[in-house]
């Protein structure tokens, strides 16, 4: 059961803690149960992105490795 | 801090400060960039590719790891034959500090920052436990004389340079560590980050040799409370810190 993404997004290059901020205001205009993607590299992605959704109540559904420290997070909308 | 210098838990409350700032500019760039449709351009159609077939192959990097660490083993050799053992353990404490910095991801500037973004507090228990050994192991090497201690003036001045280097650390993304490990990892910004950082140190500590010492006194709770009394004092501290933590992460999850 594989779910659409009903947005992407790209934060590939953004620093702590845009990654964060831009994912947890992209969340905020989307409804429960909906489908965000979000494509970030660095440290951030690796702690601060699955901290802050996990923070703010969403489930992160899966992390997958596109590249070297290129992850790609699929979020649910709490 | 570690050495119970009072300049160290003034800067603290410095850095808290700055960095709050740094995310009050954080957010103002998020919402006016919002408001003017900024954000657009992050925002990429469900399905589309986004990393282009040709990324690097994984193997690459654990072999130029490799490479690194073979270099820095024959530069060590070098350093003990020609009888600098000492600058050979330094870059050896380095390389696996760096190591561990990066893998932990342990830095200073979001066990602050973090405390105003998400209210995520693991990083700042780290800092805590880290400042808390450091402490102690800072007493037992001075209290046996085997190092002096390090106490600097401490005044306004003081808090107003935490204020600065929090707000800093925030904006440029790194503080002194952070930058480093970022720099390791090929974070172009923060190569632009370290220079201003060498820049700003090497012009200051020229600029302000003269004036340092005229700056109000150096404090060190040691000499003011004893041991019993500074180590009590600055374990306080941390205890107060951490509960403050804490308080701001569940009151976090409860606002959601």
């Amino acid at each position: 059961m594989m779910e659409k993404a009903s947005a992407v997004l790209d934060l590939r290059g953004e620093l702590c803690p845009y990654p964060a901020l831009y994912a947890g205001a992209r969340l905020k205009r989307m409804t429960s149960g909906e489908i965000l993607e979000v494509v970030a590299d660095g440290l951030c992605a690796m702690e601060g992105l699955p901290d802050a959704i996990s923070q703010a109540g969403h489930k992160l559904l899966k992390v997958e490795t596109l590249a070297n420290g290129i992850y790609r997070y699929t979020i649910e909308v709490a | 801090m570690s050495g119970l210098s009072l300049s160290g838990f003034v800067i603290f409350f410095g850095l808290a400060g700055g960095a709050a700032t740094g995310v009050f500019l954080a957010r103002w760039r998020l919402r006016r960039e919002i408001r003017s449709g900024a954000v657009g351009m992050y925002e990429r159609k469900p399905g589309e590719a986004i990393i282009e077939a040709k990324a690097r192959p994984r193997w690459r990097q654990p072999v130029i790891a490799l490479v690194v660490a073979l270099v820095a083993l024959a530069v060590l050799e070098i350093f003990v034959t020609q009888g600098e053992t000492n600058l050979g353990i330094f870059m050896l404490f380095g390389l696996v500090f760096g190591f561990i910095l990066q893998r932990s991801g342990f830095c200073m500037t979001a066990s602050f920052r973090d405390l105003f973004t998400t209210g995520g507090g693991r990083l700042a228990r780290g800092v805590i436990v880290a400042i808390a050994v450091a402490m102690l192991g800072f007493s037992i090497l001075v209290a046996t004389g085997l190092k002096q201690p390090f106490v600097l003036p401490v005044g306004w001045h003081t808090l107003v340079g935490g204020w600065l280097f929090g707000l800093g650390m925030v904006v440029a993304g790194g503080c002194a560590t952070g930058t480093l490990f970022r720099v390791g990892e090929g974070s172009v910004q923060m190569m632009f980050a370290l220079l201003g950082a060498i820049l700003g140190a090497s012009l200051f500590s020229v600029l302000l040799k003269t004036v340092e010492f005229k700056m109000g006194k150096g404090i060190w709770l040691v000499d003011s409370l004893g041991w019993q009394g500074a180590l009590w004092v600055g374990f306080a501290f941390l205890g107060v810190w951490f509960l403050i933590v804490q308080w701001n992460e569940m009151r976090r999850k409860k606002l959601r």
